[in-house]
């Protein structure tokens, strides 16, 4: 299985550029996030890959395949749980999830199998003949889920698929997706940086239509700064500072910015409480009155903002 | 191109009706319905004391106008309004087939609210003498008068998903085809001819005459090919 992107572009009506010249390529089962602010361009990526936007430019395919919307046998390939997960509340879950494998395709016979798969899979035995505007959001987003997953696609397309859940419904999404992706791609879109990180094997930034990161997890924890954050004051000018700290710690990355009287400093070595108490004990031996020592948080918070706002820092340094 | 699953309208009018028979909207508009055409019709045909269905024929033909876009006005905009079309559209099913099982669907209920009329006409035939044919040829014509505002009125469901707009466009739509023919006598020629052709009502009066004209069969079902592409072509745009 391959499933490629290229160039893909999408202009509205007015001309601006909700997509511009996204590629990637995703060639093994696994959970591929897409990561932006709101309006990006996530959903309308997301819409174009289902085939339910034709794009203005460039192209989606599966196996060399292009996906159009008249493709029909292609887009069964594909599954996909859409934003706000829209779903008729008036029927109950069974008759919906019937609904939805039937209209994907699959004969009678394997509907039965199928359902008790999904059925068992998102834990929706309780509720099966519950009509759907009874159900709590969690169940609802469980039902979308099932949905994309009745009619067993190769391709899971899954538009923010944990919002709006309490943080033991979105553990159990998670562990669903982690479990599908492992015979299944999955792509997921999501503002929760967190997850991707809990999540995805490989991470797709876009900002204002573009792709500006596309990133495996593990090439992202180690290409941000990340590790310690210090505040301090002094009198030392920036490059005295930032020599003197780079030969006490030997950072793989370190940035230092001026602001309200006080020096800024990222220092990228493990955040451990050994570090911290070596750097306090550093900046007290070179009289720096220290004003703040953090750790981070997470180093994909920072990528993100470095990418999508552009707003990290003016002395930042490589 | 491929060729979507071909069970694929059987189970699109399932779903269609069976969320039909799960909201109490048809059901209200259906009793309604009902209610005000048995009204008119006892007070008629007491008043008038001769033992025919044309009064209840015309009457349906105008509560149409009212009933009509009242079913249809959910069909797609409460779809675009809920995000559902997006299920609908991202599985393999043609628009085409979707717009004729979402006018099929609405069609069967107009046509399931007309059997409690048939009651009428036992009536009738039980006080005195009715021509079977012509109350045969006043239900045919009435059939093909709904399937006509069936599919103009889920193509004016198809253009908002503001119901209530959806009503009012599909509304005066159908109010413009019935009135075509009252404004004839304000022009000559050809044109009158074409309006008159054009309007709804002339074509059923041949029906309520109990005469079964080819071209007004040939005009009605016009009229839901037009409507029916129409709504098929405006789906594909609107999703480009």
């Amino acid at each position: 299985m391959n499933l490629k992107v290229s160039e893909l572009s999408k202009a509205f009506g007015s001309g601006a550029k909700a997509v511009d010249s996204v590629s990637f390529e995703i060639n093994e089962p696994s959970v591929v996030g897409f990561l932006g602010p709101n309006g990006a361009g996530k959903t309308t990526t997301m819409r174009m890959i289902t085939g339910y936007l034709t794009p203005t430019g460039g192209s989606v395919s599966i196996d060399g395949e292009t996906v159009t919307p008249e493709n029909f046998r292609l887009r069964a390939k594909i599954g996909y749980l859409p934003e706000s997960n829209p779903l008729y509340t008036e029927m109950e879950v069974h008759e919906y999830l019937k609904f939805a494998g039937q209209l994907s395709g699959i004969s009678s016979s394997n509907t039965k199998e199928r359902l008790d798969f999904v059925v068992d899979r998102c834990g929706l035995k309780e509720v099966l003949y519950d009509p759907i505007y009874r159900l709590s959001k969690g169940y609802k987003q469980r039902v979308g889920l099932a949905q994309a997953m009745i009619h067993d696609p190769e391709i899971l397309i899954l538009d923010e698929p944990t919002s709006g859940l309490d943080p033991n419904q979105v553990v159990g999404i998670r562990e669903l997706i982690s479990e599908l992706a492992q015979k299944k791609f999955v792509v997921l879109s999501t503002h929760i940086l967190s997850e991707v990180q809990a999540l995805c094997d490989r991470v797709l930034i876009i900002n204002r239509g573009k792709l500006v990161l596309d990133a495996t997890s593990e090439d992202l924890q180690h290409s941000s700064i990340g590790g310690i954050a210090v505040r301090i004051k002094t009198s030392d000018s920036m490059d005295t500072i930032r020599e003197k700290f780079e030969t006490a710690f030997h950072p793989r990355k370190m940035s230092a910015e001026k602001a309200d009287g006080s020096v800024s400093l990222q220092i990228g070595i493990e955040d451990t409480d050994d570090n911290r108490e070596k750097v306090f004990d550093f900046c007290v031996s070179n009289r720096y009155k220290l004003v703040g020592l953090n750790n981070t948080g997470s180093d994909l918070e920072k990528v993100f903002r470095e990418l999508t706002v552009g707003a990290y820092g003016s002395g930042q340094q490589q | 191109m491929d060729q979507d699953n071909s069970n694929s309208l059987t189970v699109l009018l399932k779903k269609e009706i069976l969320i039909s028979i799960k909201t109490p909207a048809a059901y209200v508009v259906i009793i309604v319905f009902l209610l005000i055409s048995g009204y008119m019709f006892a007070d008629g045909l007491f008043l008038s004391g001769v033992a025919t269905l044309r009064p209840f024929f015309s009457l349906s033909g105008i509560l149409f106008l009212f009933f009509i876009p009242a079913l249809t006005m959910r069909s797609f905009s409460e779809e675009f309004r809920n995000g559902t079309l997006e299920v609908l559209a991202t599985h393999p099913i043609s628009r085409s087939k979707l717009v004729f099982a979402k006018t099929l669907s609405s069609y069967l209920i107009v046509v399931a609210s007309l059997v409690p009329t048939l009651i009428y006409f036992i009536i009738v035939a039980s006080l005195g003498h009715i021509d079977p044919g012509a109350a045969l040829a006043g239900y045919i014509g009435l059939l093909f008068l709904a399937a006509g505002y069936v599919s103009a009125g889920v193509f004016a469901s198809s253009l908002t998903q503001n119901q209530v707009a959806a009503f009012i466009i599909a509304l005066f739509t159908l109010f413009l085809f019935f009135i075509l023919d009252k404004v004839t006598a304000l022009t000559t020629g050809s044109f009158a001819y074409i309006l008159q052709y054009a309007s709804s009502d002339f074509h059923l009066a041949d029906f309520y005459k109990g005469a079964i004209d080819l071209r007004d069969v040939v005009y009605f079902c016009g009229v839901v090919v037009f409507f029916t592409s129409l709504t098929s072509k405006w789906l594909e745009l609107k999703f480009k």
